[in-house]
């Protein structure tokens, strides 16, 4: 359904006297994401590593400096930047801050009822059923209709920002750490109405993050990403049942545990994964500190390595 | 830091270049032409004398000539002659400029002499009775317009009161025949005035920023843990707070020199002080445009320096500054 | 419908109930105003610059004229309260126009960055580093044909980059926030984002130095005119006034002359900044809330 083709990303570093540009990040390096209809993807990975980079790209937030996004087949690369581009009904965003992601100064009714009002024509009647029709589905009640941000909790928000979302009927959903500010018993909460909308209105999600937990409830696919470039990729049991590449074992290892009695074999398996890292450091990167590209190594599964024989 | 200072003077060469044509061309544009006015005065002057004239002072030469005679001049330090007073404006302008900058100076030290104190006890001793006099008293020199103060002081202390003289920069007979410390003495009598019109209201810039920065780092964490490590309250005071709250005074001073001479204008006026900023309105009124234009373009790169000066000091003092 | 209970007027009006003082400064600020409106409507401009021989300089609460007349017999009375009216026209005027087009630019700049926010800076820049009085007094020296209309402009073109940069600033930090790029991903127009989102966020912010603003036009467009530049001399106002002390003997012998104007002024100067302060107060509250 959506395809992301050698995205790169790469923002100019400027110095010196004239404010020349001296060299350039590399936030996005070469990146290509295949997500199918009714998938769930999980974009895993560190701050700075480039997820919310890539997400961003792809709703037209960011300035591409090379790569090509299709929708459904088409490619969408320079129209996604227009802000009133037909193709917004069809892709959406989640943000991450459920405190500034929402105008302070509007009632929830005038934040979910904006997007109505740049699309379709629709009367004021209409707009107010939609509104309303979306509230309720994300469990808020009507008489809310017209408080104020901060008259909510930051779960109730977030809630809010997805039936924003969701206003315009959109198929593909970009949910860009959706849920990393809130506390972690609402997180489960606000997961759970995101699968039980995924369900309902057939929607596609990526779902960035940098928490592997989270994404294993939500999603079917997940790809492990580092210094800009997808290191890993492939189901669920591929990731964390047979995880290939040292990074996904490095983030694997620092899930921390409830169980005190596995604290040992947490413990022995960190320290493993470090000396793993040191040894073969060379077999995924290269001189310059750039992982490979993807080889595969199942249908389902590919890893960022040398050659495929290492594995 | 070097970089920094060349970056700017980069920036700043092509401002001045447009500041001496935008100079320039205005001052073009004042009425008053000296050969006109020698043809008011002596209808039967003949037309050889009035083209003498217009060649003494450049004025047969079309614009852009003009111009580029006098920027080079300028380079030279030569800034043409006053059509009044039939000397070099650049003679003039360095008699004046003494006054202003005994002026400025004076101020500055009144200023910091008032300010630092009153902001350094409001703020240790928050919420008094003499924080909250401090506070009002800074309110009230804030909406107060400088002609307004200068005005009322001038009446009550010049006039009225007569404890100051009310004109002049020195007692004339001291200038001819007094000592080097009556000439300092008669020159500080008359600048009093003046200088405490203009320090006094710039007090206010240094309160409120001493005053915020004190409070703010009294409250500050490395504060707590000084004191949790054992340390006397005066040195924690004196070495810690203090020091890192007179960082932003840097960048009242580099304005400060910024507004020495906009503010002179008025200043001096008020108080007859013969300085360039009075020099400046009697050359309007007097329609002298060589005067004017060389006093301008002086004042303009005046501001752009201590806009310069003020940026430097700014970085070089405070190092969470970045240099963008 | 419940209303937000922490707007910023709401809170604007509690610190006013807290503070009597500052009730006090707005109410006679407001008065002042509307009394200077109202009673100019009654006076007869001709009649009031008839020159009275007779009755030259002559002291207050004489022959019924409230503050005394001038060297010419002009009512000071009349003529500080039309004067009043005319300065606060000025100063109005001048921070409209400031206002709107350095709010704008500073928005455009801000927002957009780019080639905008360059031109737009480099002028700032270039303009701010100008002496502005000296610079002011000069064009209204040479300006052809000069009216209190071109006056205004004259104070608009330095006035308005005082706006710039600090709007400019806040928009830089606002328009990072997540509103607004969910905003763009909702599809809304830049146009409507800016001022449908991004301004009313602004707005405690622009009122405070709105009114900062009204204070000093006020006070540069008195000052210039007591140098004689400004207001022409057949057009009553504060700086008018308070020139006649330029003479020696006016300012010696007949402060009634010019101490009402400066007394006036003053009062106008600290009940606008006690109205900033209240702002600024309320400002605050809201980012304690």
């Amino acid at each position: 359904m959506l395809e992301i083709k050698n995205l790169s990303v790469h923002f100019p570093v400027r110095g010196g006297i004239l404010n020349r540009v001296l060299s350039v990040v590399k936030a996005v390096d070469d990146l290509s994401i295949k997500i199918e209809e009714g998938e769930a993807y999980g974009l895993v990975g560190e701050s700075g590593c480039g997820k919310t980079t890539t997400g961003r790209s792809i709703v037209g937030l960011n300035k591409i400096t090379s790569g090509s996004i299709f929708y459904n087949g088409d490619e969408i690369t320079s129209t996604i930047k227009k802000n009133n581009s037909p193709i917004r009904e069809h892709i959406q965003m989640i943000f991450q801050d459920p405190y500034s992601s929402l105008n302070s100064q509007k009632t929830l009714y005038q934040i979910v009822a904006e997007p109505l009002r740049n699309f379709g024509n629709r009367s004021e009647e209409e707009i107010r059923k939609r509104v309303l029709e979306m509230t309720l589905q994300v469990g808020i009640s009507e008489d809310a209709l017209y408080k104020y941000p901060h008259e909510f909790s930051g779960g109730q928000r977030q809630r809010i920002g997805i039936a924003r979302a969701l206003t315009l009927n959109p198929a593909f959903i970009v949910a860009d750490e959706a849920v990393s500010a809130l506390d972690v018993s609402i997180q489960a909460q606000v997961i759970n109405y995101m699968e039980e909308m995924q369900g309902k209105f057939n929607l596609t999600y990526l779902f960035i993050s940098h928490d592997l937990n989270v994404v294993k409830h939500l999603c079917s696919k997940i790809g492990i990403m580092h210094k800009g470039r997808i290191v890993e990729e492939g189901t669920v049991e591929d990731i964390f049942e047979n995880p290939q590449h040292i990074y996904t074992k490095k983030l694997l290892s620092s899930i921390p545990t409830e169980h005190p009695r596995d604290r040992e074999k947490v413990f022995k398996f960190r320290k493993e994964v470090a000396k793993l890292h040191k040894e073969t450091e060379h077999l995924f990167y290269d001189e310059s500190g750039r992982p490979y590209d993807l080889k595969e190594i199942s249908p389902t599964h590919k890893v960022a390595i040398k050659e495929v024989n290492n594995v | 830091m070097y970089k920094f200072i060349l970056r700017r003077l980069i920036i700043i060469l092509p401002a001045l270049f447009l500041v001496s044509i935008v100079v320039f061309f205005t001052s073009e544009a004042l009425p008053g032409d000296p050969s006109m006015q020698e043809l008011m005065n002596r209808p039967d002057a003949t037309i050889e004398e009035i083209m003498k004239i217009q060649e003494r002072y450049n004025l047969d030469k079309p614009p852009l000539e003009r111009y580029t005679l006098w920027l080079k001049g300028t380079l030279k330090g030569d800034l043409g002659k006053s059509y009044t007073f039939r000397t070099d404006v650049a003679n003039l302008i360095k008699e004046k400029m003494f006054n202003t900058f005994f002026l400025g100076m004076t101020s500055l030290v009144i200023m910091f002499s008032i300010g630092i104190p009153l902001g350094v006890f409001s703020a240790k001793y928050e919420g008094s009775l003499f924080d909250r006099t401090v506070l009002g008293y800074n309110f009230f020199t804030l909406s107060v317009p400088s002609f307004v103060l200068g005005i009322l002081m001038l009446y009550y202390f010049g006039y009225t009161l007569g404890w100051f003289p009310t004109s002049g920069s020195i007692n004339p007979s001291v200038y001819d025949s007094g000592t080097q410390i009556q000439k300092l003495g008669s020159r500080i009598y008359h600048v009093i005035l003046p200088a405490f019109t203009a320090g006094i209201l710039s007090t206010t810039t240094i309160i409120q920023y001493l005053r915020n920065e004190i409070i703010k780092n009294k409250g500050k964490d490395y504060v707590k843990t000084a004191r949790a490590k054992g340390q006397t309250e005066n040195i924690i005071y004196n070495t810690h707070i203090l020091r890192n709250s007179f960082l932003p005074i840097s960048s009242v001073l580099g304005f400060y020199i910024t507004g020495i001479f906009a503010g002179s204008v008025i200043t001096e006026t008020i108080f007859s002080y013969p300085g360039i900023g009075k020099f400046f309105l009697d050359a309007i009124n007097l329609r002298d445009t060589p005067i004017v234009t060389g006093l301008v373009l002086f004042m303009s790169i005046l501001t752009l320096m201590g806009s310069l000066i003020s940026d430097i000091l700014i970085v070089s003092v405070d190092p969470r500054v970045r240099i963008d | 419908m419940i209303k937000n209970k922490r707007t910023f007027f709401y809170n604007f009006k509690e610190e006013l109930k807290s503070h009597p003082l500052s009730m006090f400064a707005v109410i006679l600020l407001i008065s002042i105003i509307a009394f200077a409106f109202i009673y100019s409507l009654t006076v007869d401009m001709d009649a009031l610059y008839k020159i009275n021989p007779r009755g030259r300089n002559m002291p207050p609460m004489t022959d019924g004229y409230l503050l005394g007349t001038d060297k010419g017999g002009k009512d000071i009375f009349k003529l500080l309260v039309v004067g009043v009216r005319n300065s606060i026209m000025i100063a109005l005027s001048v921070t409209t126009l400031s206002s709107l087009i350095g709010i704008n630019l500073g928005v455009m700049a801000g927002y957009f960055g780019g080639k905008v926010d360059n031109i737009t800076m480099r002028a700032v820049d270039f303009i701010s580093l100008l002496p502005s009085f000296i610079f002011q007094i000069i064009l209204i020296i040479t300006i052809k044909n000069y009216t209190p209309a071109k006056f205004v402009l004259i104070l608009v073109l330095f006035n308005w980059i005082g706006y710039v940069r600090m709007i400019r600033a806040s928009t830089l930090g606002e328009g990072q926030k997540e509103y607004i790029m969910a905003s763009k991903v909702l599809g809304t127009p830049n146009y409507k984002i800016i001022y449908k989102q991004l301004i009313p966020n602004l707005v405690p912010l622009i009122s405070l130095r709105i009114i900062l603003g009204l204070a000093s036009s006020l006070t540069i467009e008195t000052g210039l005119t007591y140098l004689g530049f400004g207001l022409p001399a057949n057009t009553p106002s504060i700086g008018q006034l308070i020139s006649s002390s330029r003479e020696i003997s006016t300012m010696q012998n007949y402060p009634w002359l010019w101490m009402p104007a400066v007394f006036v002024l003053l009062v106008m100067m600290l009940c606008i900044n006690a109205t900033g302060q209240t702002v600024n107060r309320a400002l605050m509250a809201k980012q304690k809330a």
